[in-house]
């Protein structure tokens, strides 16, 4: 709208991700901690069953 | 419902709402009212992503549903962590280069004018429809369960909102949420914990989960393959993958939830901390559901949780036959639970063979009360046909009502009001936006000062909140709201969507071509819908893929460009 045009490299995508260094990492943080669930939640049917 | 829970739930809405309209009260800039500022950070837009999506209903319905059927929901949302990877990656980068206010307009730069319009009045037609069911469903269950006048519960709660939506725009929205959803934490785990403590003194933890589970309530995870199975691993990976695609990537109210802030770093955090509490979240409100179904085991449940319903149906002319009914009801329920504490005995003095036997005869019981359940409702629709017989929206509520202390109960109604509120006010924030951005600023006024455009969006947010109320009103000739509201979800979302993955990922396809598949893909599941041709989960599939292959055919039929880029 009134903002000036985007620069062609955001500065965004050089940025240090806290906690998991990179976002590659994070995602994979949150695949594992479903996996983890799934297990989890197997274990719990099983042995309520 | 006493004072005490009146000046609990009235002192906590009144007082976020207050804080959000106080914290914003200076005036604003557009850039501030539309997107918020710098100073919202992650774990704000995180609680505010959760706000949204958490509804009334989540907190009414989820753990009625728990109690019917189990767990087996929470693997519904089982697609959301990986759909929220996608957006991460993909949708945000570009959305946070492009510095859009809204999605749509995104769409205008990546296609043109026409597409822009187009995926915008897509979602006002829907999101518009569903923000009056939004503010619905939770009035009528609360007006009819508490004897409150429902009109005055739509006009409070519709007011309160509207006000600070309207006066703090997308900062008081978000501000308000984290307060919200603060109540909301509190209130389900205070909740929890009674519930557990209202348990028999011989009954541990341990033992509900296994008196759940003799009774089929346990069954969290379902590996099998079965399409007629509404809720496997399976069909909540691939379906909940899309919509969760759908609602997170493409929603204004809640793209607009993470684009608040000052980074993509924020609004990444703040999503992805929704992919790893979501599904935890969903599973406790369940099981909250699961220990309301082990208490009701060991005391007697109304045979039908709609009680004023069933008072009418009582005071009526077949008021004998549904008396008989319930003395079934309550026979059966003293069966079952004594052979559930002659199930307790023999699991203490572990005797494996009194064990099975015992779990096969409670089952068996469980079985026959559900069924004479529905042989009662059947009854109940014969006597009126629009009835709403699906009472597990009234079982959480019920319970509250009747076993919970004066100042809970005003929590937890509390609880249920907030949650309407926060999503309510996403929604009303979002139209009212993209109201402004996609229609006055680009087709009306397109000069407007920053200054008027800020007085339009708030006449245009207040313009979609007394529709909302309105539509609120009327809705009562819906029968069942969950599903209303799903159904236009299915109508609308798969073909937003196909517009969205086709700018996303096939970057040598461009408007016009993208713009008619879209049409052509609408018309088609508007033609499923009215012609009842296929049940409405499919058109999420239908209608996305349709405006995929489409918009890749008439794109061959036309003079190639090249691919598009962010650059240009």
């Amino acid at each position: 709208m009134t903002e000036p045009p985007p620069p062609a490299r955001d500065p965004e995508d050089d940025v240090v991700v806290p906690l998991f260094r990179t976002w590659r990492r994070a995602y994979l943080f949150i695949v594992a901690f479903f996996v983890v669930q799934v297990v989890l939640y197997t274990l719990l049917t099983r042995a309520a069953s | 419902v006493s004072a005490i829970d009146y000046l609990v739930m009235l002192g906590t809405l009144l007082a976020i709402a207050g804080y959000g309209i106080w914290r914003t009260r200076r005036d604003q800039g557009l850039q501030s009212y539309l997107r918020g500022d710098d100073s919202i950070r992650w774990g704000t837009i995180g609680l505010s992503v959760m706000a949204t999506q958490a509804s009334a209903i989540t907190f009414l319905s989820t753990p009625g549903q728990a109690f019917a059927s189990g767990m087996a929901f929470v693997q519904n949302y089982f697609g959301m962590p990986f759909a929220i990877i996608v957006i991460c990656a993909f949708f945000i980068p570009i959305y946070r280069r492009l510095r859009v206010y809204t999605a749509y307009e995104f769409l205008g730069q990546r296609f043109d004018t026409k597409t822009r319009m187009l995926g915008a009045a897509l979602f006002l037609i829907q999101r518009g429809m569903a923000a009056g069911i939004t503010i619905y469903a939770p009035a009528i269950i609360l007006s009819t369960i508490l004897g409150w006048r429902f009109d005055l519960t739509v006009l409070l709660t519709g007011i309160v909102v509207i006000a600070y939506t309207v006066s703090g725009g997308t900062k008081a929205v978000s501000l308000t949420q984290r307060y919200q959803m603060g109540i909301i934490f509190l209130g389900m785990v205070v909740a929890f914990f009674l519930i557990i403590a209202k348990l028999p003194e011989n009954v541990s933890l341990q033992d509900a989960v296994s008196i759940a589970g003799t009774m089929g309530k346990m069954e969290v995870i379902d590996f099998k393959l079965d399409f007629s199975e509404r809720y496997n691993l399976w069909s909540g990976l691939l379906g909940g993958f899309f919509l969760s695609l759908a609602y997170f990537g493409t929603d204004q109210s809640q793209v607009q939830r993470y684009l608040a802030g000052n980074s993509a770093v924020e609004s990444r955090f703040g999503l992805l901390f929704n992919a790893a509490v979501k599904i935890p979240m969903q599973f406790f409100i369940l099981f909250t559901g699961v220990l309301v179904f082990v208490f009701y085991q060991f005391e007697k449940p109304p045979i039908f949780f709609n009680e004023p319903a069933w008072q009418a149906a009582l005071a009526s002319g077949e008021g004998d036959a549904f008396r008989a009914l319930e003395e079934e009801f309550d026979h059966i329920f003293g069966a079952k639970r004594a052979a559930l504490e002659e199930l307790g005995h023999a699991r203490a003095a572990g005797n494996s063979e009194a064990i099975a036997g015992l779990r096969e005869a409670v089952a068996s019981l469980d079985a026959e009360s559900d069924a004479l359940r529905e042989r009662t409702r059947a009854a109940l629709l014969v006597l009126d046909p629009k009835t709403n017989v699906k009472d597990s929206d009234y079982v959480f509520i019920t319970f509250i009502l009747t076993y919970l202390p004066h100042g809970v109960i005003g929590l937890l109604v509390a609880v249920m009001i907030a949650a309407a509120m926060s999503s309510t006010a996403s929604e009303l924030n979002a139209l009212g936006t993209t109201t402004t951005v996609d229609f006055y600023r680009k087709l009306i006024n397109p000069d407007d000062s920053d200054e008027h455009t800020v007085k339009m969006s708030r006449l245009f947010t207040a313009g979609w909140g007394l529709l909302a109320l309105a539509f609120a009103f009327f809705a009562s000739l819906v029968e069942n709201l969950i599903e209303a509201v799903n159904i236009l979800g299915s109508i609308f979302y798969p073909v937003i969507l196909g517009i969205f993955l086709v700018a996303f990922f096939l970057r040598w396809v461009r408007g016009t071509a993208v713009f008619f598949a879209a049409l052509a893909s609408q018309g088609l599941v508007l033609w499923l819908y009215f012609n009842e041709v296929v049940g409405y989960l499919w058109f999420n599939l239908i209608g996305c893929v349709v405006v995929i292959l489409l918009a890749m055919i008439l794109q061959l039929f036309r003079p190639q460009r090249g691919r598009w880029s962010v650059e240009g």
